[in-house]
């Protein structure tokens, strides 16, 4: 199996089966731009992900590598659940904030799609079904809205109703 | 890290897994998610409800209205102070779709005062909640250079003047509106003139239309007149036409009507009477891909209709054809609304062999029944035992909606190999192991 090497931006370098690697559509065009694909000697830099990060996500997309590619284009309607996290990646997800913060950006910088929806999905999980007084204690959002903007914004938003046809 | 440092773009794809209700909880909680939140994206979205005139008066109602594109205002007594507001804060939005339901007069007012105000308005929806004996001379003159599409609910008197305007539909048909539609001509892409109320001003609409040339109309909504002379006359003036629709009163329909229609492709017939042998003919010669027969009857009960063309189909009730379902082999898609006692059975037998060809199916009954697909399990048939294992004959069909039918104790393991990925049961009983061997059955799902 043929490999390539990763380098996390605090110098560690991944050795990555070629087909792990190319889950991140980042690697894929720079591999293609370099010209890289028969040459395995060279070191990849990544200055944007740490080792932590990108062993996570080694990790999941070794899990991942057989899932079918998701074409974004094949007519379907965006996937908007947050209810059909796979076992497996509800696990991967068990990690602090910090980590998960990480893993967004980097799944962002590398283009790496169906960890983009995993993370942010588990997220947007965690603000579901919660009082702004308990999101901030979750999220540790300072409130820097005074009690008189508080209740201006509450009303506005009592003002509001999703539109039902969108006009153009 | 905190997640207020995640660059905003990361911000917006979470949200996007949020729905309304929750993303304006978030919006909440401090200043950055608020702005994150209000996008000009989210603002597209926005309803803004006016159900009082003093919602005007509250502090940020400026603020609001400037920056939403949708707005409704609901029926309220508006003062000529409270309007100037009105029209002041709306000065230089750019509103794209504004409802009103009032009164006629309240209705002309607002409208007076706000359209010069908005002039990148494209939808209006105007609804008149006076009754119409109520109904007075005053004319409400809609006067706008943007304007695409109106919708014109209740009874009153609308003068129409806007040079852009594609999209016409009402119920109120009268002289005023006659004529309004008379100086549309050349401009509309599609008319709708529905309602039940059969209107005496029918056939000077007739007139108009059969009149006049209607180069871009492509969809039409009408009220039959008494005689199809009028419908003849006025389909030769649209080149365009691709749907119709035409609401009968059980009239013969012979087909001969909309004969004069060419590029016609989809056609609904509500409430008529369709003569089996004349239709059939009028199928053949045409090019239809679309068909809805709605509480029509056929005249004969022996010969089913044809059609080699027909990809789409709508019956409701199917009752009219529960015997002898159209013969259409190159259908696509069916849609059909049956009653209590409709032979769920008997009507998948016949769907099975008619149409090979079939890719969604909808087989549903009217509210306040229950139709039954019950098995019979002492049939040694399997298809009478099971009459849903028919389904896999039919190797196109992958999309399938089930409303309002009795499902339980159907075998669904017995349609292994069929292809449906998509299965919608509304208002279906279904047991347990039932819905497991279905998730297990449909491996695509």
């Amino acid at each position: 199996m043929p490999c390539i090497q990763l380098q996390s931006s605090d110098g560690e370098i991944f050795n990555v089966e070629f087909e792990i690697a190319m889950c991140s559509f980042t690697i894929k065009t720079m591999m293609v731009d370099l010209d890289l694909e028969d040459n395995c000697e060279e070191v990849v830099p990544l200055t944007n992900v740490d080792s932590n990060i990108l062993r996570k996500i080694l990790q999941w997309a070794n899990y991942h590598k057989d899932d079918p590619e998701a074409n974004p284009e094949d007519g379907k309607p965006v996937d908007r659940r947050t209810d059909n996290i796979c076992e497996w990646d509800q696990e991967f997800m068990k990690v602090d904030q910090q980590t998960l913060y990480g893993l967004i950006k980097a799944a962002n910088y590398l283009d790496i799609r169906g960890l983009m929806a995993l993370t942010c999905k588990t997220v947007a999980n965690m603000m579901k079904g919660k009082t702004e007084e308990q999101m901030r204690k979750m999220f540790n959002i300072q409130n820097d809205l005074t009690p008189e903007e508080e209740q201006q914004i509450r009303q506005e938003n009592e003002w509001c109703e999703e539109v039902e046809i969108v006009a153009d | 890290m905190n997640i207020s440092e995640l660059p905003p773009e990361m911000m917006d794809k979470i949200f996007a897994y949020l729905t309304f209700r929750e993303r304006l909880q978030v919006s909440r909680t401090c200043k950055l998610c608020h702005e994150l939140i209000f996008c000009p994206q989210f603002c597209k979205r926005l309803f803004l409800y006016l159900r009082s005139s003093k919602d005007l008066e509250k502090p940020y109602a400026r603020e609001m209205l400037a920056r939403c594109r949708n707005i409704m205002i609901m029926c309220s007594n508006y003062d000529d102070h409270q309007l100037r507001l009105l029209k002041d804060y709306m000065k230089g939005t750019s509103l794209k779709l504004l409802k009103v339901w009032a009164e006629n007069h309240t209705a002309k007012r607002i409208l007076e005062t706000i359209l010069k105000a908005v002039p990148e308005l494209k939808n209006l929806h105007l609804v008149l909640l006076g009754k119409s004996d109520q109904c007075t001379d005053e004319i409400i003159r809609i006067t706008h250079q943007k304007l695409k599409r109106a919708v014109l609910i209740g009874h009153g008197n609308y003068e129409i003047e806007c040079s852009k305007l594609t999209v016409l539909r009402s119920d109120q048909v009268n002289e005023k509106m006659v004529r309004s539609i008379g100086c549309l001509q050349g401009q509309l892409q599609v008319l709708q003139l529905c309602g039940y109320r059969h209107s005496p001003h029918i056939g000077a609409v007739y007139n108009v239309l059969s009149h006049y040339h209607w180069d871009h109309l492509r969809e039409l909504e009408l009220i039959s007149s008494s005689t199809t002379d009028g419908l003849e006359k006025s389909l030769k003036q649209m080149p365009c036409l691709q749907k119709l629709s035409l609401h009968g009163n059980y009239q013969i329909f012979t087909g001969e009507e909309v004969g004069a229609a060419t590029c016609l492709s989809e056609l609904t017939l509500r409430g008529y009477c369709i003569d089996t042998d004349s239709f059939n003919k009028f199928l053949t010669r045409s090019s239809l891909k679309r068909i809805s027969l709605l509480n029509c009857i056929c005249c004969s009960l022996e010969v089913p209709l044809k059609s080699d063309s027909i990809k789409e189909l709508t019956l409701e009730p199917m009752t009219m054809c529960q015997k002898l379902l159209p013969v259409f082999p190159s259908l696509e898609k069916l849609d059909l609304q049956g009653m209590d006692k409709t032979d769920c059975h008997h009507t998948l037998l016949q769907i099975c062999e008619y149409y090979p060809k079939l890719e969604r199916l909808t087989l549903c009954v009217v509210p306040g029944q229950i139709g039954t697909m019950r098995p019979m399990p002492d049939s040694t048939d399997v298809t009478t035992k099971n009459p849903i294992s028919l389904l896999k004959k039919l190797d196109k069909l992958n999309v399938l909606h089930i409303t309002r039918i009795d499902l339980t104790g159907i075998d669904w393991t017995t349609c292994e190999g069929s292809n449906v990925n998509y299965i919608h049961l509304k208002r279906c009983s279904i047991d347990g192991t039932g819905a497991e061997k279905l998730v297990r059955t449909f491996k695509h799902l």
